[in-house]
């Protein structure tokens, strides 16, 4: 049962702020992203629809905790369709760094994250890879980009990695 | 001649290199410079579930690298197509483009950020493409696996049809070969959800591979290589999940295309793909 | 110039003022009963009550309200206030510019309708009755429109002939009614009460018919007609009783003619011909959205796939059993990429049709698919019908529609149960919205709200005070049933029967008057008049009198100030502001229509705010120059406030937005004056919200 009391009124103001979630106040709740979903398609777990819903009713623990916030594969199936002109993926996208924030970073991220701090790319360049390439003909590439840290700590994204 | 910036991004130049050795010798075959960018990094987009901010400045970093350059970008993967078309749009914003300021950075003109294969289908076009076809792929039944940032979201990229996608088929019977029209055709190749929920992904990626077979393609045609890894590298996984057996190879659309224009298997990095796609070279040489 | 003061049954300690010898003052005890004479070209300034009720007392005059009752001794201002008020009112009079009394004669009392569906129908009979002259034109070669189209109507399911043909005989019985088939209106001249129209009449082909139907059989040429094939000569059963032929669709190859020589000539030219009207009523009906565009639901692309009308008039035919029907609900309704807005009867044609192969074919399964039903009053009932009948009702928005193995399937979430679901299916039936005939609207320069026509002619919505002898009916107006339809069409016969019935019409409404010395013809207004009333004539901007509703949002907008409201203008406005603030003032320029409202109504309810505020009416916040919050500023007062209705609640529709857009230029310009950009506020504040008034000016007293 959905407990009101659970309710944080001013959860669904804090996603309508962040970069995507300016349309999340305009769903009707007709479902059309939840049925476009190729996720949803095959794991009937996760609900763009159910997501939405949450937030608004502002279950704010419930989403946040939720494994399957993280299930979107930001395919923008959703955004194509909603008749609202939402832009379901982003807005999912927002939940999800708002999440972050509140210290639900799933490991994996952290993990990427992590990598782009050393090295500025996800997969090390090994010696082994140059002379692939080499032999290949194709040109060399760096082996790491400082300037990525430089904009990661800039943001303070950082701080996920502490928690 | 057509001179762009490449952007390689993290998976391409490290676990895809026929990708992009045979998107470089289709380019110098059709007469297009490809323009490396020194100090090009990640795109950005794995950050973007994390902070959105942050993975657009590093997307707008690599952008304005190109820009620097004076050249517009072409992109071998689809998710860096996105992350680089959303920050090219974030730059034209005057919050944004005063943080990026603040990091030092200087954009000094716009420039368009395309997928390779978008920049064939509008800069080089089916009809030059036909013309510069040496070998046609007569026999080849092809499903074209477009992935999703490819033309979507469409307010964004305002490119091919985010319902009816017909690009990349036109693209793959400009080879000579059959382009499939089949069911779900737009569907998600599950890549971003296998980090989150292998079984999910898995289940995604044998659905098409599923429909391939029933279809009896001789092979899917990928652009991206996230779809590339879901489709081939996790094709076992499939099979073994769900007790089938495809062995189903994934070219890459320019090897695909590399083959036509006569470049020899080694051009095109054939020895690198994991399903060997012995079937589809008896079917070219006879 | 007279002033004349109200003591409210001498409850009131008027000020003693002195003014000019020009100037005469007058005292009242009640001037609400005593009503003196005021001459129409005489400039009076009225210190009293509300100018809400003062106006319908003294109807046209040219006065400057000063409500010395509500805004100085009710409130418990010192009565200094009511003399500087006076004052500043009769300086602004000096300078302002009269309201001209403008007159337009009924010259004609004829009536022209556009459009011979229903609505059409029943306008013509309706006027012709009450004795008016009247021509129906409809541009196809049957009247009817869309009822002659349909099998049946809803709710009960009773064929269309029971409605439309009696409506046409009772039209056809008058002898005031005329009825051209095949015409259109080509351009439209004059004005409320005299217009020219002129018209075109496209040939038919067809004469002194006795309907033998020989043609039809010889005719090489057959087309789909909205899901019932015919050919390219036919006939429709309702009037004029008599074959024509589809152009459009002809090929010439004459045999037709072999068959029926003498009666069919296919070279006939089409007619031009003028005709004069006092009132036009538009009653062009609906046209059904071009569902093709809603890509995901393959209408055009994927076999099976149709139109509710099309379903409907093949199954009517007999060409269609299917054993399995989907019915998908808002196919591009109440999309932002197709039509934002609810058609509202489409829900009910989807009912309809569901009703229609069940009532036929009772072992059809029918799946209705809707995010919502909006089975609205008593058209629940056949709602509760249509579950009793067994068609399965699934909540929730289709994705797609697509072919699986040769099966036509749509795939959509089933809110109750929240389950995905695929459904196989014979036919998808989209039922999808409307759209009007747009190009009929913009020949007769109708405003529109999103697509439809602005309610204000008919239902006197917004503003009433000009008629401009043009109205709609029936679903031109908006989609509706064949009742509402019918219901609309008698509101606007009757509105313009009372018109009609009128020799000549007399307003006297502020409105904009352009100086032609001072205007450069820069075209700036014409963009922002929200009645589309401006335009060039002879290279000189020209307002016109029967669409200007006097909002004074042109004036603002005019570089070299040349547009100007009468009893608005500029430079009386900024007499009455240089008059009225002082130093440390603050002056609160009101919309007439909801923020003046709201001081009056502080007083009734006795809250209480500074003496220092001081109030000026006009008719818009659109209409408020950025020089005269200068002026103010400039004069000493300490802050401006700018009060208008709520967003969308305008009364000239965009005047509010308009504001808003120059005051944030307004704040940045102050800023880079060295002034507080918060000296300037713009409040929306509804005409009862008294208390937001006062607070407002009481923070911006601090």
């Amino acid at each position: 049962m959905i407990d009101l009391k659970e309710s944080d009124p001013q959860f669904k103001w804090e996603i309508v702020k962040k970069e995507g979630g300016e349309g999340l106040l305009k769903c009707f709740g007709c479902s059309d992203c939840a049925a476009s979903c190729p996720v949803r398609y095959f794991n009937e777990n996760y609900n763009p629809r159910k997501i939405i819903r949450l937030t608004l009713l502002g279950l704010k623990d419930r989403v946040l905790t939720s494994p399957f916030l993280w299930f979107c594969a930001h395919c923008h199936a959703c955004t194509e369709r909603c008749p609202q002109g939402i832009r379901v993926a982003e807005l999912i996208n927002a939940i999800k760094n708002y999440a972050v924030d509140q210290g639900y970073c799933p490991e994996g991220y952290k993990m990427q994250l992590d990598l782009l701090l050393k090295m500025g790319r996800l997969y090390e360049v090994e010696d082994f890879d140059l002379k692939k390439r080499q032999r290949l003909g194709l040109p060399a590439i760096d082996k790491t980009i400082p300037d990525v840290a430089r904009i990661l700590e800039y943001t303070g994204i950082l701080k996920v990695l502490q928690k | 001649m057509n001179r762009y910036a490449i952007f390689l991004g993290c998976t391409v130049p490290v676990r895809a290199q026929h990708y992009e050795l045979s998107a470089r010798n289709v380019a110098r075959a059709l007469g297009v410079e490809l323009v490396d960018i020194p100090g090009a990094s990640c795109c950005g987009f794995p950050m973007k579930a994390v902070d959105a901010e942050t993975a657009l400045l590093i997307a707008a970093r690599n952008i304005a690298l190109a820009s620097q350059m004076d050249l517009d970008v072409v992109t071998l993967c689809n998710s860096c197509t996105a992350m680089l078309s959303d920050a090219q749009v974030q730059l034209n914003v005057k919050e944004f483009r005063s943080k990026f300021k603040k990091l030092g950075m200087s954009y000094p003109r716009e420039v368009k950020v395309r997928h390779f294969v978008r920049m064939l289908y509008e800069d080089i076009g089916i009809e030059n493409i036909r013309k510069a076809v040496k070998k046609p792929l007569a026999r080849l039944k092809i499903m074209a696996h477009y992935g999703c940032h490819y033309m979507r979201p469409s307010n964004l990229y305002g490119f091919d049809n985010a319902e009816m996608p017909h690009t990349l088929d036109e693209l793959v019977r400009a080879t000579g070969a059959e382009s499939l029209e089949y069911a779900d055709k737009k569907m998600c190749c599950g890549g971003s959800v296998l980090g989150i929920d292998e079984e999910t992904a898995i289940t995604m990626a044998n659905h098409k591979l599923n429909i391939a077979h029933e279809n009896g393609a001789d092979g899917l045609v990928s652009i991206c290589p996230f779809c590339t890894v879901m489709y081939e590298d996790n094709q076992r996984k499939a099979e073994a999940r769900f007790g089938r057996h495809y062995g189903i190879p994934v070219l890459y659309y320019p090897q695909l295309l590399g083959l036509s224009l006569g470049i020899d298997g080694n051009g095109v990095g054939l020895k690198f793909n994991r399903i060997k796609p012995d079937a589809i070279l008896d079917k070219i040489a006879t | 110039m007279r002033v004349l003061m109200c003591n409210c049954h001498n409850s009131l300690k008027l000020p003693k003022l002195k003014l000019g010898p020009d100037v005469k003052v007058e005292e009242f005890d009640d001037l609400c009963k005593t009503k003196p004479e005021i001459a129409p070209d005489e400039k009076v300034v009225i210190a009293a009550c509300s100018p809400n009720l003062l106006e319908g007392l003294f109807p046209g005059t040219n006065a400057e309200f000063v409500n010395i009752l509500e805004h100085v001794f009710l409130i418990g201002h010192r009565p200094e206030k009511a003399e500087q008020m006076i004052n500043a009112a009769v300086a602004k009079m000096e300078k302002t510019r009269p309201v001209k009394t403008k007159f337009f004669q009924i010259s004609s009392r004829k009536a022209l309708v556009i459009g011979g569906g229903i609505a059409g129908i029943e306008v013509t009979a309706q006027l012709s009755k009450n004795g008016i002259e009247t021509t129906l034109i409809e541009k196809t070669p049957f009247l009817g429109g869309t009822v002659a189209k349909l099998d049946r109507l809803y709710p009960e399911g009773t064929p269309y002939s029971h409605t439309l043909m009696p409506l046409i005989n009772t039209m056809q019985s008058q002898k005031n009614a005329v009825s051209l088939c095949n015409t259109e209106i080509t351009k439209v001249s004059g004005r409320v009460g005299d217009y020219k129209i002129e018209l075109v009449t496209r040939p038919r082909g067809v004469q002194e018919c006795i309907n033998c139907g020989k043609c039809i059989d010889v005719c090489p040429v057959e087309i789909d007609d909205a899901g019932k094939s015919r050919k390219a000569i036919y006939y429709v059963p309702t009037y004029p009783d008599m074959y024509a032929i589809d152009f459009a669709a002809c090929t010439r190859c004459g045999e037709c003619v072999k068959v029926c020589p003498g009666r069919i000539d296919l070279n006939e030219q089409e007619k031009v011909s003028e005709i004069a009207a006092g009132a036009v009523i538009v009653a062009t009906g609906l046209l059904w959205y071009d569902v093709s565009r809603v890509e995901e639901y393959g209408y055009g692309r994927l076999d099976g796939v149709m139109k509710t009308l099309e379903f409907e008039r093949a199954v009517a035919a007999g060409t269609l059993r299917p054993k399995k029907v989907a019915i998908i609900y808002c196919a591009g309704s109440r999309d932002s990429k197709h039509l934002p807005y609810c058609s509202k009867i489409c829900c009910l044609l989807g009912l309809k049709e569901a009703k229609l192969i069940i009532d036929r074919y009772p072992d059809v399964q029918v799946y209705v698919a809707a995010m919502d039903m909006r089975s609205y009053g008593t058209f629940e009932y056949l709602y509760n019908t249509l579950r009793e009948k067994g068609v399965s009702f699934i909540k929730g928005k289709p994705s797609e529609v697509f072919r699986w193995n040769g099966k036509l399937a749509v795939r959509t979430e089933d809110l109750f149960t929240n389950e995905l679901m695929e459904i196989e299916v014979d036919n998808v039936v989209l039922s999808s919205g409307f759209v009007p005939d747009v190009e009929t609207f913009s020949k007769l320069k109708i405003n529109l709200t999103v697509d439809f026509p602005v309610l204000y002619e008919n239902a006197g919505l917004s503003n009433t005070e000009l008629p401009r002898g043009i109205f709609t009916a029936g679903a031109a107006t908006f989609p509706g049933g064949v009742a509402e339809t019918l219901i609309d069409a008698r509101k606007a016969s009757h509105s313009a029967l009372s018109l009609l019935a009128q020799k000549e019409i007399e307003t006297k409404i502020n409105q904009a008057v352009v100086d032609e010395d001072l205007c450069s013809v820069c075209r700036m207004c014409i963009g922002t008049c929200p009645y589309g009333a401006i335009s060039v004539v002879e290279d000189k901007i020209k307002i016109n009198e029967e669409l200007c509703m006097g909002c004074g949002i042109c004036s603002v907008t005019c570089p070299a100030y040349a547009s100007q409201l009468e009893g608005w203008n500029h430079e009386g406005l900024r007499e009455q502001i240089r008059e009225l603030a002082q130093q440390g003032d603050i002056v609160a320029i009101l919309c007439r229509w909801s923020a003046y409202n709201a001081t009056e109504r502080a007083a009734q309810d006795k809250l209480g705010y500074p003496g220092n505020v001081k109030i000026i009416r006009v008719p818009c916040t659109g209409a408020v120059d950025p020089s005269h919050i200068m002026l103010a500023l400039n004069n000493g007062a300490k802050g401006v406030l700018i009060g208008g209705c709520y967003p969308h609640a305008c009364h000239y529709a965009r005047g509010n937005f308009r504001a808003k857009a120059r005051e944030q230029i307004l704040k940045l310009n102050l800023e880079s004056l060295g002034m507080a950009g918060n000296q300037v506020r713009l409040e929306w504040i509804g005409k009862d919200e008294a208390h937001k008034f006062v607070e407002i000016v009481q923070e911006m007293n601090k």
